[in-house]
């Protein structure tokens, strides 16, 4: 079994000799020790969140917040343990990293396992490592980029938690004017029961580059909770652009309580794509600060929140710079109880003249016990910005089932042929493959909605 | 209902405020700072001058107590304070007020003019009875502190418009407004508050019956360092019950606006149908403005949408009235009076509109 393989160390929530078992474990930089004893410090001082979704029954003090595995990474499928292999292939990992993936990581609970690039990527300088070995490699840039103007420790109670016991995940470096001309992937899995996981993706888009990054997680279901704070964090100088793009399937009994901003400089432009399908509580709001002239994100998200679930998320964006624009769309979908709230912001300081932002929130209610809410916050102080917000909750039409009935469709056929349509915009912007996956997982997410 | 019962629910209500953290006293949204006491502990009564048609009737609050009719605004009183701590301790101390009963034949006229004194507050309690058509003009002249809590009961098939004015260039002001509306009753209310260098004010209509609903127009006008914070809100009690909120919003100078909106569609309610829509325009570089409009939807049977922009005048809109001759100033003027004009048409009651419009323009 996976877990007789794995060396475990379970506490009373993390402490000061956690931390420097990790960093001591990683043989990390004395700078890297002290960003982690920091932000422990400021995790035990900080009260939980008061705002959003409940989170009383997140039981913080009997989690594994470190699990590491014993075998080392490899860039050879074959070196890897079978019960890691099978997890993977399940997936569909090595067949897409065959197909039509640039490059593939592979982390599992704590710690990266697999890790390879195309050559012909790796012969035009682009980095796309294990985070951890990133560190020992490049420990400048590590230094200059991890958790300091992005996303600071200081930023709310899980970038504390996470700062202080993050292991793993992604750091991906595009040189100046290098295009990725195929996507590069890592999957996040968490096999261990009551474990937490802290995957830190750290993306440097340099002057002109263009780089697109695909995130894939998930976790088996256990009776206990897990919890995942993740962060991510996308460095887009002047004139690039980053497309990040995340579908997030972790199990039910899973706290998604994940981290992702953006700095983009002038002229840069970054799109966020998430897909947000499992887990118990989701608080998710993927945030672009656009700090130079004429810079862009888009955001876009779907949602599908099912019995049990509340997914919280949304989109924030900061307008800095003149010229700015953002563009945020949602759409959810709740059934069987359900419960998605839209949580956004978009924040116009006086400095961004001429800054415009458009947000539009789509929302289906399929059931009476299912719930959507809708919080958008505008925040304007230019007197010569413009933004706009749309929003629109409601039931399928009678009248559209009623037209795919009478072409000979059960009505079963028909609501997940509508749902399908809603969510279209979204699924449209992902790579073709992973499109697919998602329609996939919305039809599970579907099935038996009649009724 | 006694005036002990009174004096006792007024002491419930002022432990009820004192027991919540300072943070919270003035509710969410913005406080005055050190423009205005946090609870005046003496508040006078204002002078009231009400005008009004053959079928209705006013009393002074006290007087009222002493009659059945009153028990049911005291009973839904938990409604209106869980959520306004301010207006609690503003109602504990409320000296009295007036109860008025209007209706009895069709397009009713209520004329109310209320002066306060440096620091005043009251209860104002209006019902418009069983299918009576009203018209309520609520015109309030505030000294340098006023508080007012308004509850407003709308009975079956009554029909009810309502416009609230405020006046008083160096006033603080806090208006809480709750209105009842009953089965296949209909509201509709105007507030404009173009007067007050801190104006804090809240309308929550709440839907009880089923067919009922409910219209609110609000028109902000920032300007100087004024600061206004208003929410508006409304909560579906009933089947089939409709709900419109329109929020119209200017910053100039140094003004600060915060605007939040709430439709709420509680589990199990059929045929639910809301919208709101907000336009604010920020016209200086000092101005700041926010703007939350929230929908809470649990139900399956609703269609319910909103839209909100907040932009600035730009060089194109400006561009043609200036062709034409135009100062900036005029053109943006022009601009801003012309989308006043375009809410106010649509409200379908022209004394209302008679009575908005100079706030506004």
């Amino acid at each position: 079994m996976a877990e007789e393989t794995l060396k475990t160390r379970r506490i009373s929530g993390p402490d000061e000799a956690l931390v420097r078992h990790i960093s001591a474990t990683k043989n990390e930089p004395e700078w890297m020790l002290e960003l982690r004893l920091r932000a422990l410090k400021l995790w035990q001082e900080t009260p939980m969140p008061t705002w959003g979704p409940d989170l009383s029954e997140l039981d913080l003090d009997g989690m594994s917040y470190y699990v590491d595995p014993s075998i080392k990474e490899t860039d050879n499928w074959e070196d890897l343990p079978k019960e890691i292999t099978e997890t993977f292939d399940k997936l569909g990992i090595p067949q897409a990293e065959r197909d039509y993936l640039g490059g593939v990581g592979a982390q599992y609970d704590s710690g990266v396992v697999y890790h390879r690039i195309q050559k012909h990527l790796a012969d035009k300088g682009v980095v796309f490592e294990n985070m951890d070995v990133a560190l020992q490699k490049f420990p400048e840039l590590v230094k200059e980029h991890f958790m300091t103007k992005c996303v600071p420790v200081t930023d709310h109670k899980f970038t504390m938690l996470h700062g202080a016991v993050w292991s793993g995940g992604t750091f991906i470096y595009v040189p100046k004017g290098v295009k990725v001309d195929l996507p590069l992937q890592a999957y996040f899995r968490m096999n261990k029961a009551k474990s937490a996981q802290f995957e830190h993706t750290l993306i440097i888009a340099d002057e002109g580059s263009d780089i697109t990054y695909i995130e894939g997680c998930s976790a088996p279901q256990y009776t206990s909770s897990s919890l995942h704070a993740g962060c991510v964090e996308v460095w887009v100088k002047p004139g690039a652009h980053a497309k990040y793009i995340s579908v997030e399937n972790w199990s039910r009994n899973t706290y998604n309580l994940n981290t992702k901003k953006a700095l983009v400089f002038e002229e840069g432009h970054v799109e966020w794509v998430n897909g947000n399908m499992g887990s118990k509580v989701t608080m998710l709001y993927p945030s672009s600060v656009l700090l130079g002239r004429g810079a862009k994100s888009d955001s876009l998200g779907i949602v599908m929140a099912n019995a049990g679930q509340v997914q919280d998320t949304g989109s924030k964006v900061v307008h800095m710079a003149p010229d700015t624009v953002s563009v945020i769309r949602s759409k959810s979908v709740s059934k069987g109880g359900g419960v998605s709230n839209y949580r956004g912001l978009v924040k116009i300081l006086p400095g961004a003249v001429g800054a415009r932002s458009i947000v539009n929130c789509d929302a289906l209610i399929l059931d009476d016990e299912s719930v959507s809410n809708t919080y958008p916050s505008i925040k304007n102080e230019s007197d010569s910005a413009s933004v706009a917000h749309e929003a629109r909750v409601g039931k399928i039409g009678e009248d559209e089932v009623f037209y795919l009935k009478s072409r000979g469709y059960g009505e079963d056929e028909a609501i997940r042929m509508i749902v399908g349509g809603f969510m279209d915009p979204i699924i449209k912007a992902l790579p073709i493959e992973y499109a697919l996956e998602l329609n996939r997982l919305i039809e599970l997410e579907m099935e038996g909605s009649v009724g | 209902m006694s005036k002990f019962v009174f004096e006792n629910w007024q002491q419930t209500m002022k432990a009820k405020a004192e027991t919540l953290p300072a943070a919270l006293r003035y509710g969410l949204g913005i406080g005055p700072g050190d423009k205005a006491p946090l609870v005046p502990e003496q508040l006078s009564m204002p002078e009231y001058a009400i005008e009004l048609g053959e079928g209705s009737a006013e009393m002074p609050l006290l007087d009222a107590l002493q009659t059945n009719m009153f028990d049911e605004f005291f009973m839904r009183t938990d409604l209106a304070f869980a959520k306004h701590a301010q207006f609690a301790a503003i109602a504990s101390r409320a000296p009295g007020g007036r109860v008025i009963i209007a209706g009895g034949k069709e397009q009713e006229m209520v004329h109310i003019r209320t002066t306060g004194g440096v620091e005043s507050g009251d209860l104002l309690a209006i019902v418009a009875k069983r299918g009576s058509h009203v018209t309520i003009v609520d015109e309030l002249h505030a000294g340098a502190f006023f508080g007012r809590t308004m509850f407003l009961v709308v009975e079956e098939d009554a029909k009810v418009f309502i416009a609230s004015t405020m006046k008083g260039k160096e006033s603080n002001v806090y208006k809480n407004h709750i209105a009842l509306v009953g089965r296949g009753a209909e509201i509709t209310w105007g507030d404009a508050n173009a007067e007050g260098c801190f104006v804090k004010s809240d309308v929550e209509c709440v839907i009880e019956g089923e067919g009922g609903s409910a219209h609110i127009y609000r028109f902000l006008s920032g300007h100087n360092d004024r600061m206004i914070d208003v929410s508006d809100s409304v909560s579906h009690r009933a089947h089939h019950t409709r709900s419109r909120i329109h929020a119209l919003g200017f910053a100039d100078d140094t003004s600060r606006i915060i605007y939040r909106g709430l439709i709420d569609m509680p589990k199990g309610l059929r045929g639910l149908d809301g919208s709101q829509e907000g336009k604010f325009l920020v016209l200086s570089k000092g101005a700041k403005i926010d703007a939350i409009p929230s929908l809470d939807i649990a139900s399956r049977d609703v269609l319910c949408a909103h839209k909100l922009s907040v932009s600035a005048i730009s060089e194109r809109d400006l561009f043609y009235p200036r062709s034409r001759g135009m100062r900036t100033e005029d053109a943006k003027a022009l601009i801003v009076e012309g989308l006043s004009t375009s809410s106010l048409s649509c409200i379908k009651n022209d004394m209302i509109t008679a009575v908005l419009e100079p706030e506004l323009i």
